[in-house]
């Protein structure tokens, strides 16, 4: 039991570093090279500038783009996860823009055709009977 | 189980639990916001994708969580975030959408309606267009008024006076009184009234009489009821025949009092223009 002993004495803080080491390796997934992600990334910042986020939603958008940059740079320094990272927050947020564009266009629709329909009732009443 | 593999575990023990139980801000904002739009229908049905994505994400911050990896829980919790509000938007949008759809519908519905009544309107316009047209023609008709170059003209004969005088005789009172309630009805108009006679007598004598005539219709029009600023009289006499001063005939014909009506705006064509 001697032996154990000193062996549990000298490699004890060896073994406890290299849980802790395995745990944190455990649960970080490992990351390839993004590049479906760059690409959905791109097309979700081209399907929001269609959409006229530019003018409803700029700071998402221009958030999205600053990401992809900030992302692309990373792919080149070859820091994945730092990378996929920001190209899934820039999709998120041009998504978001999207989004939040139509809605604002959808929006926009309502109140014109309200504003027609009250000129047409103005109308009505004002015709002679 | 030694002192020191104990202390080991216990402490793994501490810091999953520790991590597990602090609530993480961005997370559970995440979690609070799906809560609320996730039963909401118009999510459901037109935002099932962003939806999915949310729940993914806050299903992988939890994750991230429970392993202690605060950056990476802060990471997908904001992907979380960023779905929940891309369904919401998409939910608000179908909502609007579908108000779109009913005031379409109300907009063409309206349109129809303005478009019958304008239709209507145009109708109804047109159709008291031809009766005013039509009533004015029966007036005039009724006054024997003819149409010339200078407008209406009614004409009312020698007969219709007391001879070599002005006064108006029974006959031509009446005619005057139609002509009343002919103007009356046709505000705008106004009526030159002029006198005329044969060519015997002298000159003067016929001007004074033509002009006397003129001025016993203007006054019985006043006696009627037409304003005055809308008559004007005037004697010719024997300045305008309309036949011949020769036969008795012809000289009756031109012993009369002409009455103008003007046009719709006041206007009188001039004499010999």
């Amino acid at each position: 039991m001697q032996g154990s002993q000193s062996f549990r004495q000298s490699f004890g803080p060896v073994l406890a570093g290299l849980s802790a080491a395995a745990l944190v390796a455990g649960c970080a997934t490992a990351y390839p090279k993004p590049t479906q992600q760059l690409e959905s990334t791109q097309a979700a910042i081209a399907a929001a500038s269609g959409a006229n986020a530019r003018d409803t939603a700029p700071v998402l958008l221009n958030s999205a783009q600053n990401k992809l940059l900030e992302a692309q740079e990373a792919i080149d320094a070859e820091a994945y996860r730092k990378a996929t990272w920001l190209l899934q927050e820039a999709e998120a947020e041009a998504e978001l823009a999207r989004a939040k564009a139509q809605t604002a266009a959808t929006r926009q629709a309502v109140q014109e055709l309200e504003k027609s329909i009250e000129d047409l009732r103005r109308r009505i009443e004002n015709a002679p009977a | 189980m030694t002192n020191l593999s104990r202390g080991l575990a216990l402490a793994v023990t501490l810091i999953v639990a520790a991590c597990a139980s602090m609530p993480h801000p961005k997370l559970e904002a995440a979690r609070s916001g799906y809560a609320r739009i996730n039963d909401n229908p118009d999510v459901a049905q037109t935002a099932p994708v962003a939806l999915r994505r949310a729940q993914k994400y806050i299903e992988r911050a939890e994750q991230e969580l429970q392993a202690g990896n605060e950056a990476a829980t802060a990471h997908f919790a904001y992907l979380a975030q960023s779905y929940v509000e891309v369904a919401a938007a998409q939910g608000e949008r179908q909502g609007l959408q579908e108000q779109v759809e009913d005031a379409s519908a109300r907009r063409r519905e309206l349109r129809l309606r303005a478009e019958r009544l304008q239709s209507l309107s145009a109708q109804a316009e047109a159709a008291s267009a031809r009766q005013r047209a039509a009533e004015l023609e029966a007036q005039l008709r009724k006054l024997q008024a003819k149409q010339t170059d200078r407008g209406l003209v009614l004409t009312l004969g020698d007969v219709l006076f007391a001879t070599d005088k002005s006064q108006l005789r029974p006959g031509g009172r009446r005619t005057v009184q139609r002509l009343a309630q002919f103007l009356k009805e046709y505000e705008n108009r106004e009526v030159l009234i002029e006198g005329h006679t044969d060519a015997r007598g002298t000159a003067a004598y016929n001007q004074r009489l033509s002009q006397r005539r003129a001025q016993a219709v203007n006054q019985a029009l006043m006696a009627f009821g037409v304003d005055p600023s809308r008559t004007r009289s005037v004697g010719l006499g024997e300045q305008y025949p309309v036949a011949t001063n020769d036969t008795a005939t012809g000289r009756q014909q031109n012993r009369r009092v002409e009455i103008v009506i003007s046009d719709p705006e006041g206007n009188i064509g001039t004499r010999g223009a």
